[in-house]
C-alpha cells in the first residue's frame, strides 16, 4: 500500500490527480455535465498511461464531479448532476437568504466526510459487504426503490396525494421507450427518438434551469441575492451546527453507503432518501425547503458516501454500482485488469491505487473548494441579464452533447413547461425525479421478481427485508392520516 | 383559485387514458412474466387514486391567479426559448447562440440596463466561450444546423 501511495505522490502523477480533480469540480458544477461525462470523455486519454496513473486520473475526475455538483445547486438552484438534486432544496433557499457561503461550507465539509469515510469503509470491508449484496434478490431491490419513493413523496410539502401523484407521473414517464426484458416500444408514438426513453439531462435542466429562468423573468425578479461575507471563519459553519447535525451526518452517511453499494442505485437516489430522512427526523420539518443547513448536510454527505459504496461491488464482484463505475470498470478491462473477487489477490496495487486516489482527491477537493468558496459566490454578483442567457445556452448545449439530437430541445422545453405547471399546482418535484430515475430499475425487478418463482408475487411480501420495506412504504403513505388518531387517543389517555 | 380540483380531474383523465392505452399493449410473455403493460398500469392506478383523493377531499387552499403582466412576460421568455431552439436546429450553434444570447440579454436587461454594444460583445463572448469549452477542450459536437 505504501508503494502505491508513493507512486501516486510522484510529481507528475500528483499533478494529473490535481488537474483531473479540478476538471471534475468544473464539470460537476456546469449544468448538464458531470464527472461521469468527464470520465467517459477522458477514458481514451488513459490508454497510453500506466494502469495506476490512468485509473488515478479517472477516479479524480469522478470524485471532483460528485463534489462539484453542489456549487451549481447551492448558488443557482440548478443541480449539476442527479446526485445533488436534494442539495438544491435547501442550498438554494439559503443562498436567497444571504447564506451562500454557509451552505457551501456545509456542503464542502459534508462531501469530504462522505467521501473519506465511505472510501475507508470500502477499503477494509469490500469483500464482506459485497457478499451481503449478492444475497438480495429482485424482490428486495423493488421494495427498496418503492419504499424510497414513498418516503420522499410522503414527506414532500403539501398532501400525500400531491407527493404520490408527482411520483406516479415520474413512474409513468419512465415507461416511455423500450420496455425492459422484451424491448416492447411503449408510448413512443412511432418516434425513434423516444425509443431509448426520455432524456434525464433534459428533464433535470428543464425542471430546474429553464423553468427558473422563465419564472424569474415572468415575475420580473431582477434582485441579485446578497451574500453575507462578514465574519466568516473557516467553512462558515459553527461548531454547534456541526454538533447539532452529527446524527444527521452519520445517518446520511450510512444511507449513502448502503444505497451506493446496491448495483443500479447510486448517489442519484441516496441524496433524496437522506434528505427525506433528515426532514422526517427533524424537530423543525417545516423549515425544510426554506433554507435549513440540515438539508445540505444530509444530501451532500449521502451522495458522496455513495462514491465509496459503489466502489465496493465494482472492486469485489466486478458489478458496477452506477453509470460512472461502469465506465471505470470498462477502463480497468481496457488496461487488462479483471475486477472481481480475485482482484485483491492478483492486482492489489490497482485496488490500493483506486482507493488511495479517491482519498487524495477528496483532500484536494476539500482544499480547492475551501479556497474557492469565497470566490464561488461571485457568480451571484453577475447580473441576471448576463447570467441567465448563459444558463439557457448551457442548458440547450448540455442536452445536445449527450445525445447529438435536436429532439432533446423539445424535451427540454416540455419539461420546463411541466415544471411551471407543477409549481403552480404545488406538485413537488423531488418524488417526480426520483420516480423517473428509479422507474426502469423498479420495473425490471418487479417483473424479474414475479418471473423467478411460481409464487414470485408472494415473495415480495414474505421475504423479510422486502416485506419490512413494503410495510415501511405503506406506513409512510398512511402516516399523515394515522398520526392524528394516535395523537387524539394519546391525549385521551393522558386526560383519563 | 383552488388548483387541487382541476389537478385531480386532470390526473384522473391522464390515469384513465394511460390504463386504456397500456391495456392495448399485446405481447407474448413466458414464465409468469406480467409483460410490459403491468408497470404503466400500476403508475396510472396511483394517478387515478391520487386524482380521486384530490377531487374528493376538502381543500380551502387558494392559489393566487397569475397576473396578466406575468403571463405576458412569461410567454415572451417562452417565445425566446422556442426561437433559440428553432435557431439551433435550423442554423446551428454559432449563429443561433450569438443572436439568441443577444435577444435574451436584451429582454432580461430591460430598457434601463440594456446597451446594443454591450449586448453584442456579451453574445459574442458567450458563443466563443461555450465553443472553447465544449468543442475545443472537451471535443464534443455542437449543433450544426439543419440548413448548413
Amino acid at each position: 500500500m505504501l508503494d502505491t501511495f508513493l507512486t501516486l505522490l510522484q510529481p507528475l502523477t500528483f499533478l494529473i490527480i490535481l488537474v483531473s480533480t479540478t476538471i471534475g469540480i468544473i464539470l460537476g458544477a456546469i449544468p448538464g455535465l458531470s464527472g461521469g461525462l468527464g470520465v467517459a470523455l477522458l477514458l481514451p486519454v488513459t490508454f497510453g498511461m500506466p494502469s495506476e496513473v490512468g485509473l488515478a486520473m479517472l477516479v479524480s475526475i469522478w470524485i471532483g464531479g460528485v463534489s462539484g455538483g453542489l456549487i451549481g445547486s447551492i448558488l443557482l438552484g440548478i443541480p449539476g448532476s442527479p446526485s445533488s438534486i436534494a442539495t438544491c432544496f435547501d442550498g438554494y433557499p439559503m443562498t436567497r437568504n444571504g447564506q451562500a457561503v454557509k451552505a457551501l461550507g456545509a456542503g464542502i465539509t459534508a462531501s469530504f466526510l462522505g467521501t473519506v469515510l465511505s472510501i475507508t469503509v470500502a477499503m477494509f470491508l469490500s469483500p464482506m459487504l459485497a457478499k451481503l449484496a449478492l444475497k438480495l434478490g429482485p424482490w428486495e431491490y423493488f421494495s427498496l426503490g418503492f419504499c424510497a419513493i414513498s418516503l420522499v413523496a410522503a414527506l414532500s410539502k403539501g398532501s400525500v396525494f400531491l407527493g404520490m401523484a408527482s411520483a406516479a407521473l415520474g413512474l409513468l414517464l419512465s415507461t416511455v421507450g423500450f420496455a425492459p426484458i422484451d424491448g416492447y416500444a411503449r408510448f413512443t408514438f412511432g418516434s425513434i427518438y423516444l425509443g431509448s426513453g426520455l432524456d434525464l439531462v433534459a428533464l433535470m435542466l428543464g425542471l430546474f434551469a429553464l423553468k427558473q429562468v422563465v419564472a424569474d423573468y415572468a415575475r420580473g425578479q431582477q434582485q441579485v441575492p446578497e451574500v453575507d461575507m462578514t465574519d466568516i471563519r473557516g467553512f462558515g459553519v459553527s461548531l454547534r451546527e456541526y454538533r447539532d447535525n452529527a446524527w444527521n451526518i452519520i445517518r446520511s452517511f450510512f444511507i449513502g453507503l448502503w444505497i451506493g453499494f446496491l448495483p443500479g442505485m447510486g448517489s442519484g437516489l441516496s441524496n433524496m432518501v437522506a434528505y427525506a430522512q433528515a426532514k422526517s427526523a427533524s424537530r423543525t420539518p417545516e423549515k425544510f425547503g426554506e433554507g435549513i443547513i440540515d438539508g445540505v448536510f444530509a444530501s451532500e454527505t449521502s451522495n458522496n458516501a455513495s462514491v465509496g459504496g459503489s466502489l465496493i461491488p465494482m472492486v469485489a464482484l466486478g458489478i458496477p454500482g452506477d453509470g460512472t463505475t461502469a465506465i471505470l470498470l470498462g477502463g480497468l478491462m481496457i488496461h487488462g485488469i479483471q475486477a472481481g473477487p480475485l482482484l485483491f489477490t492478483n492486482n492489489p496495487g490497482i485496488v490500493y491505487a483506486l482507493f488511495l486516489t479517491a482519498l487524495i482527491s477528496a483532500v484536494l477537493v476539500l482544499l480547492l473548494q475551501y479556497f474557492g468558496m469565497r470566490l464561488f459566490p461571485a457568480i451571484l454578483k453577475i447580473p441576471y441579464h448576463y447570467l441567465y442567457p448563459a444558463v439557457v445556452v448551457l442548458g440547450f448545449v448540455g442536452v445536445f452533447v449527450g445525445s447529438s439530437t435536436a429532439f432533446n430541445y423539445l424535451l427540454l422545453l416540455g419539461f420546463a413547461a411541466l415544471g411551471l405547471i407543477m409549481d403552480h399546482c404545488r406538485l413537488p418535484v423531488g418524488p417526480f425525479i426520483l420516480a423517473f430515475i428509479l422507474g426502469p430499475m423498479l420495473e425490471l425487478n418487479l417483473r424479474r421478481g414475479i418471473t423467478y418463482a411460481d409464487n414470485g408475487l408472494e415473495l415480495f411480501l414474505i421475504r423479510p427485508v422486502s416485506g419490512v420495506l413494503l410495510a415501511l412504504a405503506l406506513l409512510s403513505i398512511l402516516w399523515p392520516y394515522l398520526s392524528p388518531f394516535l395523537r387524539r387517543s394519546r391525549a385521551k389517555d393522558i386526560a383519563n | 383559485m383552488n388548483t387541487d380540483k382541476p389537478l385531480g380531474a386532470a390526473l384522473l383523465v391522464l390515469g384513465a387514458g394511460g390504463v386504456i392505452s397500456a391495456a392495448q399493449i399485446s405481447v407474448r410473455t413466458f414464465n409468469n412474466d406480467p409483460g410490459p403493460k403491468l408497470f404503466p398500469m400500476m403508475a396510472c392506478a396511483i394517478l387515478i387514486i391520487c386524482g380521486l383523493g384530490l377531487l374528493l377531499r376538502k381543500s380551502n387552499r387558494v392559489t393566487p391567479a397569475i397576473p396578466a403582466t406575468e403571463w405576458r412576460r412569461g410567454l415572451t421568455m417562452a417565445g425566446l426559448l422556442v426561437g433559440y431552439a428553432l435557431g439551433l436546429w435550423l442554423v446551428g450553434f454559432h449563429a443561433a447562440t450569438f443572436i439568441g444570447g443577444f435577444a435574451l440579454y436584451w429582454a432580461i436587461a430591460g430598457p434601463e440596463k440594456r446597451s446594443l454594444m454591450r449586448g453584442a460583445i456579451y453574445a459574442l463572448l458567450l458563443t466563443l466561450g461555450v465553443h472553447l469549452v465544449f468543442k475545443t477542450m472537451l471535443g464534443t459536437f455542437l449543433p450544426q444546423g439543419f440548413l448548413f
